[in-house]
């Protein structure tokens, strides 16, 4: 046999082409017929021979594009179908591309990645936090199996549910509000007799008016500064007290996570998980902090921790072994001598070298933005173990953050003006900037530098619509109230804020 | 897809007789339904044939031929999407003089699309459960008739002098 091309291994032979090789072996052999024409028993026997070989072939093809990195990650293969129509199909669907991998099955770029490279997908995460549930009837309600508890962000429609059994019991009924001001930018709280908290604590005020921020019952971490009171943790003060409304109450506090995977689900502010599908009386909620879930990992991303693993691998590690190994810090965490935990995977990397010390200095985020100060000090601990040369000092720094208020003007039929494609729209904008790298993009022809281009933001935007066949008629959008790109510096990461974006959809004629 | 189905060249491999040059050869079958898996899992149902042995050669071939155009529904046959007319599909129908009419015209187009085929005329006839179909074809050698009685439980063909 002679040898074979890479194009031969990678190309399945279609139909028509193993036909025509059986008919010249036929041919060849001198078999004893003479009929060719349609419906014929040789020619409709060849036909399903073929199909069936090209099916092989396909499948061999995509077996053997697997052991090859980017083909694994990125290559396709031709399916022939008996009707004439050839379906392609990818080598390893993307569990994060909608429809290809749903069930994120294994794919033959998994198993290359954690045979040979020892890199593991990072799978898809729930959403979750802490939810306040205040309750201000005299009823116990439940208890509620897990997941049977739902609530969720009124702006996304996303929901959430109880991680474990809960019960509602009357919230405790502290004190009353006699004043809110502002302390520091935060709203002080002062209350009518001693409130006896300590600092850490969760409450919930109720009825208090004239502040904004206040009006719905909401939940807060207070930090007392007097025994008559407190500011609220994460507050912005804003409007004007109307004296005598209010009371201070104790919730309970339980673990909920998002009834779908991924950051779709993602509530990153506190206070928008406040309305409740689970419709109690007088049962009231609010989420203490962001609520993040993850997409599982993209095909790209997987092949190019891969890449960096073998680079980190080479006798005298270059400096991509420490982007290598933050990328895989959640999974190295765990292998620590003393174990530890990183709560986000670390996503995005930019690492600078003094260049007169050779000090390295890692600047990191997660998919939305900085990372806590504990993911960031196990990071530091897993680089010093796992990628750290003799001789070589590091250091595993946060981002810092910038941030993008994004305003999005949608022209579209009104047929497609519809809460679902507004949805679509914040989170096209959430995955761009959860994706965009430290520093932003700069352009190699130098027509820009360390920036979020405009026109790559309302590209992901255009992409989106087009990917759901949402027919928009025209879009622009404004970042920080401007139609120009947005500056970073080099070790700061963009951050939608809000964290969802303002969607406007303007009816337009189709 | 083109099709890479071509006869070959004459001279043909293990010409049998002088018939084969007007009828050729190939293997005796009876038909049958197989299935393909397609890559996405569904299932492709088409005719092929069972081989019960030996090779079909003379106006024999070509009578084989024809019937088998008969029993096929058409656009299960891999490759050739306008192949076949299953008579059989209309055993229980309600037939009158205008579909029975109709049904003989179908019979003979089918008939004409096997190239060695010249003439066709068919005659469609119900007699109690079975279904007769005559047709009178005349090819290279001369006329000749193909005779199709369907019924529930098969078709039966007889291939007569004109």
């Amino acid at each position: 046999m002679p040898g074979l091309t890479t194009d031969q291994l990678f190309q399945p032979q279609s139909p028509d082409e193993w036909a025509a090789t059986l008919l010249a072996n036929a041919v060849v052999l001198n078999l004893p017929t003479t009929s060719w024409r349609d419906g014929d028993p040789e020619k409709t026997i060849f036909a399903v021979e073929s199909f069936a070989f090209s099916y092989e072939d396909s499948v061999q093809s995509a077996v053997n594009q697997g052991n090859f990195l980017d083909f694994a990650a990125s290559g396709t293969v031709p399916f022939y179908n008996v009707d004439g129509t050839t379906t392609i199909a990818p080598v390893s669907p993307d569990p994060s591309i909608a429809g290809q991998n749903p069930t994120s099955a294994t794919t033959l770029l998994d198993t290359l990645a954690n045979g040979k490279y020892n890199c593991f997908r990072i799978a898809a995460t729930f959403a979750a936090g802490s939810e306040a549930l205040i309750n201000i009837n005299p009823t116990t309600y439940g208890p509620y199996a897990p997941g049977t508890y739902h609530v969720y962000n009124p702006t996304t429609q996303a929901s959430y549910s109880n991680v474990f059994a809960l019960t509602i019991p009357q919230s405790t009924e502290g004190v009353s509000v006699s004043n809110v001001t502002a302390s520091s930018g935060l709203i002080l709280v002062t209350t009518s007799v001693n409130h006896g908290l300590t600092t850490g604590e969760i409450v919930a005020l109720v009825g208090v008016v004239g502040i904004p921020p206040l009006t719905l019952p909401t939940a807060w971490t207070v930090t007392v500064v007097s025994s008559t009171t407190f500011t609220l943790q994460g507050s912005v003060f804003s409007g004007a007290y109307a004296g005598g409304t209010g009371v201070v109450w104790l919730p309970t506090v339980a673990a909920f996570q998002a009834d779908v995977i991924g950051a779709g689900s993602t509530s990153a502010t506190p206070h928008t998980i406040n309305g409740s599908l689970t419709s109690l009386v007088g049962v009231y909620c609010d989420n203490l902090g962001g609520f993040f879930g993850t997409n599982v990992e993209s095909n790209a991303s997987l092949a190019n921790r891969c890449r960096l693993k073998l680079q980190s691998n080479a006798p005298a590690p270059p400096v991509a072994a420490y982007i290598s190994v933050a990328l895989n810090a959640q999974q190295l965490a765990p292998l620590l001598s003393t174990p530890m935990t990183i709560a986000q995977p670390i996503t995005r990397v930019s690492l600078v070298v003094d260049p007169l010390s050779g000090g390295i200095i890692l600047y990191c985020a997660n998919a939305n933005g900085i990372p806590s100060a504990g993911d960031v000090a196990s990071l530091n601990a897993v680089i010093g173990a796992y990628a750290e040369g003799t001789g070589q000092s590091s250091i595993a720094l946060a981002c810092t953050a910038t941030n993008v208020a994004a305003v999005l003007d949608v022209y579209l039929p009104s047929a497609s003006n519809t809460a679902a494609n507004v949805v679509l729209f914040q989170q096209a904008l959430a995955t761009y900037f959860g994706v965009a790298p430290i520093g932003g993009l700069t352009d190699p022809g130098g027509a820009y530098t360390n920036v979020i281009p405009i026109d790559a933001v309302l590209g992901a935007c255009f992409a989106a619509a087009q990917a759901s066949q949402v027919p928009v008629k025209q879009m622009q959008i404004t970042l920080n109230a401007s139609f120009g790109n947005i500056s970073l510096s080099a070790e700061a990461v963009a951050v939608l804020s809000p964290a969802i974006a303002t969607i406007r959809m303007h009816t337009v004629p189709s | 897809m083109s099709n890479p189905f071509v006869m070959p060249a004459p001279p043909w491999p293990s010409v049998a007789n002088n018939a084969d040059s007007v009828y050729g050869q190939c293997l005796r079958c009876a038909m049958t339904p197989v299935s393909l898996v397609q890559p996405d899992g569904t299932l492709y149902v088409a005719n092929i044939f069972d081989l019960i042995g030996g090779m079909s050669s003379g106006r024999l071939n070509l009578a084989e031929a024809l019937s088998r155009r008969l029993v096929t529904k058409r656009g299960t046959l891999i490759g050739a999407p306008n192949y076949g007319y299953d008579v059989t599909d209309l055993l229980n129908d309600d037939l009158g003089t205008a579909e029975l009419n109709e049904l003989g015209s179908n019979v003979e187009a089918e008939m004409k699309k096997d190239d060695r085929v010249r003439k066709a005329a068919a005659t469609v006839t119900v007699v109690g459960n079975l279904l007769m179909i005559s047709v009178s074809i005349t090819d290279a050698v001369g006329p000749f008739t193909l005779t199709l009685m369907v019924s529930a439980v098969g078709v039966s063909v007889i291939l007569g002098t004109a």
